[in-house]
């Protein structure tokens, strides 16, 4: 047994999303809202129509960074959270690298990327493959899933590096395919630094 | 080297077999290729995945070690499924009639081609 992840996208698909006051919906331990993509995209397409061509790769680090910074602390509220609990722990036989799918499980019910872990060497490097992700409709050049690629290196650390909140730093994350650039999928490679 | 789409157009042109899918341990499918007009590589992925982890169960309590390849046939037709390394599952659907031994065979052929591509 491992974490299946239909079984766990099934459960998480039906967690209300109502947002409080503020405008946040609490769920998972964390806050998180729901915009449309195109803001994101627009976010990052703007950011990196701005940037001279001689900071776009200093620009595309920090894009990718504020994916890291979040998925890191939000990752850390997900698998730490009631939800998670008791839809993917019962299922973890297989320690961290559970963990991890069943995080991958979660990015894929809550509509961020349909994505998975391709290999894994545990606590080395990974590789995630995503066939579906908002990023893929952004406007831009080359590859700009940072998304994903932000987050995925997070997740890696929070499952193989030194406890949260003491364990950034540790891996970095490469993407090396992208719908958005004319590949059929995806792909991340996170490895150490 | 193939790519991996290569590979499972490959496998279903081997004769007889319809469906070829490779997914993670957790249902994630990687790639998959069907000629059936009612199949879902999705919804095999995660099928096959739940299947495969209780037939080791079997293998480890009978004593009989780690499972190489299963064979599940039903009245309407074959799976065939084989291990990837440590993550990862091929499958293939098959018609009742198609040669089960060639079916087998291509699949083990193929798998270090899968390996190499993952």
């Amino acid at each position: 047994m491992t974490v299946m992840r239909d079984q766990v996208v099934r459960q998480l698909v039906q967690v209300e999303a109502k947002a409080n006051d503020n405008g946040l919906i609490p769920a998972f331990n964390v806050l998180v809202n729901q915009l449309p993509c195109t803001f994101w995209n627009t976010v990052a397409e703007r950011m990196m129509a701005i940037t001279p061509p001689d900071r776009k790769t200093a620009m595309e680090t920090a894009l990718v960074n504020c994916a890291y910074e979040c998925g890191y602390h939000t990752g850390y509220g997900i698998i730490t959270s009631p939800e998670f609990e008791s839809a993917v722990m019962p299922m973890v036989t297989e320690g961290a690298k559970d963990v991890l799918r069943g995080a991958y499980a979660v990015f894929t019910a809550w509509g961020w990327a349909k994505s998975g872990i391709v290999q894994i060497k545990e606590g080395e490097s990974m590789t995630i493959r995503a066939v579906d992700y908002y990023e893929a409709d952004s406007g831009g050049e080359g590859r700009r899933a940072y998304m994903i690629r932000g987050v995925s290196a997070a997740f890696m650390e929070l499952a193989y590096a030194a406890p949260y909140p003491n364990g950034m730093n540790t891996f970095k994350s490469d993407q090396v395919r992208g719908i958005e650039a004319g590949d059929q999928f995806g792909e991340f490679a996170v490895s150490k630094k | 080297m193939a790519a991996l789409r290569d590979v499972l157009n490959d496998l279903v042109k081997v004769e007889g077999v319809t469906t070829a899918v490779v997914v993670g341990r957790d249902g994630f499918v990687l790639d998959g290729v069907s000629r059936s007009a009612t199949l879902d590589t999705e919804a095999v992925g995660a099928v096959i995945s739940t299947g495969i982890g209780s037939s080791e169960v079997v293998g480890r309590e009978l004593g009989v070690g780690e499972m190489t390849q299963g064979l599940l046939e039903y009245k309407g037709g074959l799976i065939v499924m084989g291990l990837v390394g440590r993550d990862g599952i091929v499958a293939l659907v098959a018609d009742i009639g198609a040669n089960l031994g060639n079916v087998r065979y291509q699949l083990k052929k193929r798998i270090p081609d899968i390996e190499k591509v993952l």
